[in-house]
């Protein structure tokens, strides 16, 4: 299997929002990160890939399963942990792990029980009495207690301390080091996904305006510093994202993708020289190809 | 699960089941203690208990309705608060997961229903009626287990709905009613003829009465009876 | 036509003319009243005189209005006459149904049934019902009902509403009960003859049995078959208190409350505290109370006799000579009428009120639970958009 998640046109509407044809692709085994900013569609995109809003149109396939055809199936190997917890507050956290496990197959209840013990979770205290990070741990241990393949992480760390989150992150990671399996994690917490995800996708305004590798995300996304009179974009080799005057009235600044240095002769054919080449780090890339997106829209 | 099922409902509707589950016990035997009383009048005994039981008896239906539609509720009302994005995470099929937990609330029923028929037993064996009347406790358990359980199958198949689907419901009820009884005021007069069912009689028909699904109600609910 | 004045306005005149006319100008220039005796007398006789006078001039008056409401009333009977013509009738054996034209047609088929039914009773069945007309009454004015009951041939009124074969057979009982002798009409106490009840009057009566605080009622639902002939006496009279032991009819006494037009409370006292029996009946004597098994027990147990005696019962019933009882057993064939009344006994005490949901309730539920079930299991899993 190559993809563990695959969406093809997926479309959906609910008022006034509107989730437009995402072809989402997400590589089996990678940790992929779903970035976007508040209200983008995430979560909407996350419930529609589960099963549990209607799409308006398109198809997906989860772990190779059709999805609404097949999702009891898929779902037995989902570990899926929502944007806010949904367990039943009443139960403790022993009640909790027993209720969950009855409906996983593979739930592994000595391994759930070691990383109980691991996040210091009290078995005998309700889940409405945990604080929010602990209520982060326990939602992470049930879905790795399940065994799953692939995990459904929808901003596991929000609101967490940050001792909290790097205990949440490492779990994540370490099962997935021993298993293999694919995470799908999304969050607006882009510098914390920078270091653990191999795979990007950016959503915005329900459209996904990106997804590749975030190597090549990052690597090909510069801003140069240009002096002299800059030549027009229409034909250049690369994709400028934005373009500014530095404010100087010496030149302006352009932020582009898809750069390589033998590019320079562009500038220098045009009659401007490139005064410095800057690395963006995956959080100003993020912002400038949001930007670049949403005036490309307008 | 059906186990996990049965002990989530437990820990959601234990302090709804609770009062209820007092009533049950103690309404057949307040009602028995009563007649009990009406037996020792001198002046038709007999005539004394049937009038002291027909004040009971239409209590007894309305806890079996009360009961049903408060488990119902209770069972459903975790997953309510939480959207039902738990229930619908789990990797089994919506109806199987709805069958089961309509299964574990009609299991946690039966402790009120079993207590009402203990309840019913201590009473009658507590009370010597006069002649002519009899007590009739497992055929009054039976109607009130029919009764709760129609009660709860109604609610629980309400409350499994979602918001929007009860609301179109009770609009479409009301919007039934009162401009069915609208258009009966008008037609009545213009085609000179009266007697037409109102929309309520049309419900009571199908509902109340026979083959509908609640003419359990409608039975004989006397505890202590001729 | 000529206008007739209506007679209610003309009498309204009538009586104020005459108000007037006695209290009017010429009363007030009556003579003052004279002191002496003779003038009182004179005064007397003329005043008396004045009076007559003033009635002899209304008497004309008085003649016309009352013709003109002859008149009104014959020309309201026309007017209903003509509406009967218009009505429909129909011929049912040996007797006829006459109302609109919808009832008689849907009357029609019960009355036949109900006939045939009652007619191997015996001839007394036919004889009594023959030449007759039943006036289903539901839809018809109060003038055509009037105008029908007037004609020559003996009219049964019926009201034709409710079940039309339970209707039908009440009315063709009542025509029926008329052949009855006296004795066993006045038992009857009005009610028609029927040869089967509805479930429903045999479980109120079998009420009434288990229920009646008279002694005369337990000693019958115990099986002495005395008690149930005295329990189904119509009238106690003054023997009302046969039925009831004398604790009884104290704690009838005792149940009573002070009231208007009660009787004097010495005797209440006397026989509530010093027990005293005579005290405690002529306390109650006013006002007995009524007789353990009413009219439709007794009814019941006609119905059940000719029932039981099937051909010729009711023939049989009136050919029969001595009291009630024999006359009973006569109809039902059996020669012991307190056999007959100890099987009537039974049969009432058959009829037990619905207890538990009957097997067909408890299946029809269960039907509805798993309708509801599918419909639960049915919800839609797209909650959230």
């Amino acid at each position: 299997m190559r993809n563990a998640i695959e969406t093809r046109g997926l479309s959906y509407r609910a008022g006034s929002f509107e989730l437009r044809d995402v072809e989402l692709s997400v590589p089996a085994g990678s940790i992929y990160g779903f970035l976007g900013p508040n209200g983008a569609g995430k979560t909407t995109t996350i419930r529609l890939l589960l099963g549990m809003a209607r799409p308006a149109g398109g198809a997906i396939r989860l772990l190779g399963h059709e999805v609404p055809a097949e999702l009891p199936a898929a779902l037995a190997r989902i570990g899926y942990v929502p944007e806010r917890p949904h367990v039943y507050g009443a139960l403790t956290v022993a009640e909790a792990m027993r209720y969950h496990g009855a409906f996983w197959p593979d739930w592994d209840g000595a391994w759930a029980d070691s990383l109980r013990r691991r996040f210091d979770l009290p078995a005998d205290r309700r889940v409405s009495r945990l604080s929010k990070g602990e209520t982060g741990k326990l939602l992470i241990l049930l879905a790795l207690g399940q065994r799953p393949e692939l995990l459904v992480l929808d901003e596991p760390t929000d609101g967490l301390d940050p001792m909290v989150r790097r205990d949440v992150l490492t779990a994540v990671l370490d099962y997935v080091a021993e298993t293999g399996a694919t995470v799908f994690i999304s969050s607006h917490l882009v510098h914390e996904l920078e270091r653990i995800c191999d795979w990007v996708g950016v959503i915005d305004h329900g459209r996904l305006v990106a997804e590749l590798p975030i190597d090549a995300f990052k690597s090909g996304v510069k801003r140069i510093r240009l002096a002299g009179a800059p030549p027009e974009p229409s034909d250049a080799p690369f994709t400028v994202l934005s373009r500014f005057d530095d404010g100087l009235a010496t030149g302006e600044t352009w932020v582009v993708r898809g750069w390589q240095d033998p590019m320079r002769q562009y500038f220098t054919g045009a009659g401007a020289t490139v005064r410095d080449v800057v690395d963006l780090d995956l959080e100003e890339v993020f912002v400038e190809l949001l930007r670049s997106s949403r005036h490309a829209v307008r | 699960m059906f186990q996990q099922m049965l002990l989530s409902g437990w820990r959601s509707s234990r302090w709804v089941l609770a009062p209820f589950a007092v009533a049950a016990l103690g309404l057949p035997l307040l009602a028995m203690r009563t007649a009990g009383t009406a037996a020792r009048e001198i002046y038709a005994p007999g005539q004394a208990v049937l009038m002291v039981m027909e004040v009971w008896a239409p209590l007894f239906p309305a806890l079996a309705a009360l009961l049903g539609i408060a488990v119902a509720l209770a069972m459903w009302s975790w997953d309510h608060g939480g959207r039902h994005v738990y229930a619908l995470s789990l990797p089994l099929p919506r109806w199987r997961y709805v069958l089961m937990k309509m299964g574990a609330g009609a299991a946690l029923i039966g402790l009120p229903v079993g207590l009402f028929w203990i309840g019913s037993l201590m009473g009658v064996w507590s009370v010597d009626l006069p002649e002519g009347v009899r007590a009739y406790p497992l055929a009054l358990g039976l109607r009130f287990l029919l009764a709760t359980a129609i009660a709860y199958a109604a609610a629980f198949a309400l409350a499994a709905g979602t918001k929007r689907t009860v609301t179109w419901l009770l609009i479409g009820l009301l919007v039934f009613v009162v401009g069915g009884s609208l258009i009966v005021d008008v037609i009545q007069p213009l085609l000179g003829v009266d007697g037409l069912p109102t929309p309520l009689d049309l419900l009571d028909a199908a509902l109340i009465d026979w083959p509908g699904p609640f003419h359990v109600f409608g039975g004989n609910w006397m505890l202590v009876d001729v | 036509m000529s206008r007739i004045p209506e007679p209610t306005a003309v009498l309204g005149t009538l009586v104020l003319a005459a108000v007037l006319g006695l209290l009017g100008p010429d009363a007030g220039a009556a003579q003052q009243v004279p002191a002496e005796r003779d003038d009182v007398r004179t005064y007397a006789r003329a005043e008396a005189a004045a009076a007559h006078a003033r009635i002899d001039s209304l008497l004309p008056l008085l003649e016309a209005a009352r013709l003109g409401e002859a008149a009104e009333d014959s020309a309201r009977a026309a007017r209903a006459a003509a509406r009967v013509a218009e009505l429909d009738s129909v011929r049912v054996g040996p007797f006829a149904l006459i109302g609109t034209k919808g009832r008689v047609a849907e009357a029609a088929p019960a009355f036949a049934a109900a006939y045939t039914r009652l007619r191997p009773l015996g001839q007394s069945v036919a004889r009594t019902v023959a030449g007759r007309t039943f006036v289903l009454q539901r839809g018809l004015e109060t003038d055509v009902l009037r105008t029908l009951q007037t004609r020559p041939r003996t009219i049964q009124v019926w009201t034709g509403f409710g079940d039309p074969e339970r209707a039908a057979a009440s009315a063709i009982g009542s025509a029926v009960a008329s052949a009855l002798p006296e004795e066993a009409r006045g038992w009857l106490g009005g009610m028609p003859v029927a040869i089967s009840l509805p479930t429903d009057q045999w479980r109120a009566i079998r009420w009434r049995l288990t229920l009646s605080a008279a002694d005369a009622a337990e000693r019958c639902y115990r099986g002495d078959p005395q008690a149930c002939w005295a329990a189904m006496s119509p009238d106690g009279g003054a023997g009302w208190s046969r039925w009831y032991t004398p604790e009884q009819i104290r704690g009838m006494v005792s149940r009573t409350s002070d009231r208007f037009g009660a009787p004097p409370q010495e005797l209440r006292r006397a026989c509530l505290q010093d027990a005293d029996a005579a005290a405690c009946r002529r306390y109650l004597a006013d006002s007995p109370p009524p007789p353990p098994l009413d009219e439709h027990a007794r009814a019941s147990l006609l119905a059940f006799a000719l029932q039981r005696g099937g051909a010729g019962a009711l023939d049989r019933l009136i050919a029969a000579d001595g009291a009630l009882p024999q006359r009973l057993a006569a109809a039902a064939g059996t020669g012991s009428p307190d056999r007959l009344i100890l099987d009537w006994r039974a049969h009432v005490l058959e009829a037990e009120p619905r207890r538990a949901a009957s097997p067909g309730g408890v299946l029809m539920l269960l039907v509805w639970i798993g309708v509801l079930a599918t419909l639960a299991g049915r919800s839609t899993r797209w909650r959230l958009g």
